[in-house]
């Protein structure tokens, strides 16, 4: 493989870490503390890890400090004691904040766009690159070969 | 050399066309994102009923209370004395307050969320008393079932309980003049 093409992989490689690496870093698993955490607690770390604080950028109801944050966590371990289920307490903030609140979208209408868009970016990102490596390698290939070949004559001409 | 130069400025190339646009598209959509509120978050509520809740006054006295004020279109603001917009629309709710207390076909109720009494009331005695009741919402659960997220927060509730309209930031005349039409207050 040529030296341009090996770079070009490694490129995309590098590139692509962030979108493998980033959910495993943002999972509740990494976000709870190391010491011993009983049923009740591991299910507040989950869901709070789905929900978006309402008042932060960006930032769920377990990473923020916020009061408000704070509060909604209360909320969700009162919901847990009282025995519902993980989808009713998500329920309850999205009935109240809409999508908002959910750190992932649900794919539904036009939230479709948030999960097609990279992909096709991805794919038309790729199509330029293999047509880009692609038209440099018949440019250096027409480099190579010489652009006017000599007749008898010329090799004639240059016999001293 | 004409001719190689005429054969390249022919070449047309669809997928560059396509890509081209689709880059412009998307320039054109982030342009108009950074136009908008990343903060703003569309109310929930606007359609449905008032959610229920029954609030201590924030002057110790009775109760403040969902149930009680259905029947007549209904004003709710949410604030608090470290809402440093709220000071914004403070005299124009007291100014409205005074009006709806002459009048029996609108009414206004505070919601004083996450807030103390003893602030609550340091706000009141610098920018002037509220004409109207406020219930406490310390915890801010009241606040939660109205997907309350910034205050100043104010919700306009029709005759049948049904939030008609939601404001968030300081109220202007304007502002208030529109929603309380929503509700069917003329004023």
């Amino acid at each position: 493989m040529r030296p341009r093409r090996i770079l070009a992989m490694v490129l995309v490689a590098v590139l692509a870490v962030p979108t493998v690496v980033a959910p495993v870093l943002t999972t509740p698993a990494l976000a709870q503390p190391v010491k011993q955490q009983d049923a009740v607690d591991s299910r507040v770390f989950a869901i709070g890890a789905k929900l978006r604080c309402p008042v932060c950028q960006s930032e769920t109801i377990l990473d923020s400090h916020s009061s408000s944050a704070k509060e909604m966590l209360r909320i969700v371990r009162e919901q847990i004691e009282a025995g519902r289920s993980d989808a009713e307490i998500v329920g309850y903030f999205h009935d109240r904040y809409g999508d908002y609140v959910l750190m992932q979208p649900p794919a539904r209408g036009a939230n479709h766009v948030l999960w097609v868009l990279p992909l096709l970016i991805l794919l038309l990102g790729g199509f330029w690159l293999a047509r880009w490596l692609g038209r440099s390698r018949r440019a250096a290939a027409a480099q190579a070969a010489p652009a006017v070949a000599f007749t008898e004559r010329d090799l004639e001409r240059l016999k001293l | 050399m004409t001719v190689l130069a005429q054969s390249q400025a022919s070449k047309v190339r669809p997928w560059k066309l396509v890509l081209g646009g689709i880059v412009v598209t998307m320039l054109a959509v982030l342009a108009w994102g950074l136009t908008r509120d990343p903060s703003y978050i569309p109310s929930q509520l606007v359609g449905r009923s008032v959610p229920a809740f029954a609030l201590p006054e924030l002057n110790g006295k009775g109760t403040v209370a969902a149930d009680e004020l259905r029947g007549t279109p209904l004003v709710i603001n949410f604030w608090a004395s470290w809402c440093v917009s709220c000071r914004a629309e403070h005299a124009l709710l007291t100014g409205f307050g005074r009006e709806v207390a002459t009048r029996d076909d609108v009414r206004i109720v505070g919601i004083n969320y996450r807030d103390a009494p003893a602030a609550a009331a340091r706000f009141q005695d610098e920018l002037g008393a509220f004409s109207y009741r406020s219930g406490q919402d310390p915890s801010g659960r009241t606040g939660i079932d109205f997907g309350v997220y910034g205050l100043p927060e104010t919700f306009f509730i029709d005759r049948d309980g049904i939030v008609m309209a939601r404001h968030v930031g300081p109220l202007t005349e304007a502002a208030l003049k529109h929603n309380l039409s929503l509700i069917g207050v003329t004023r």
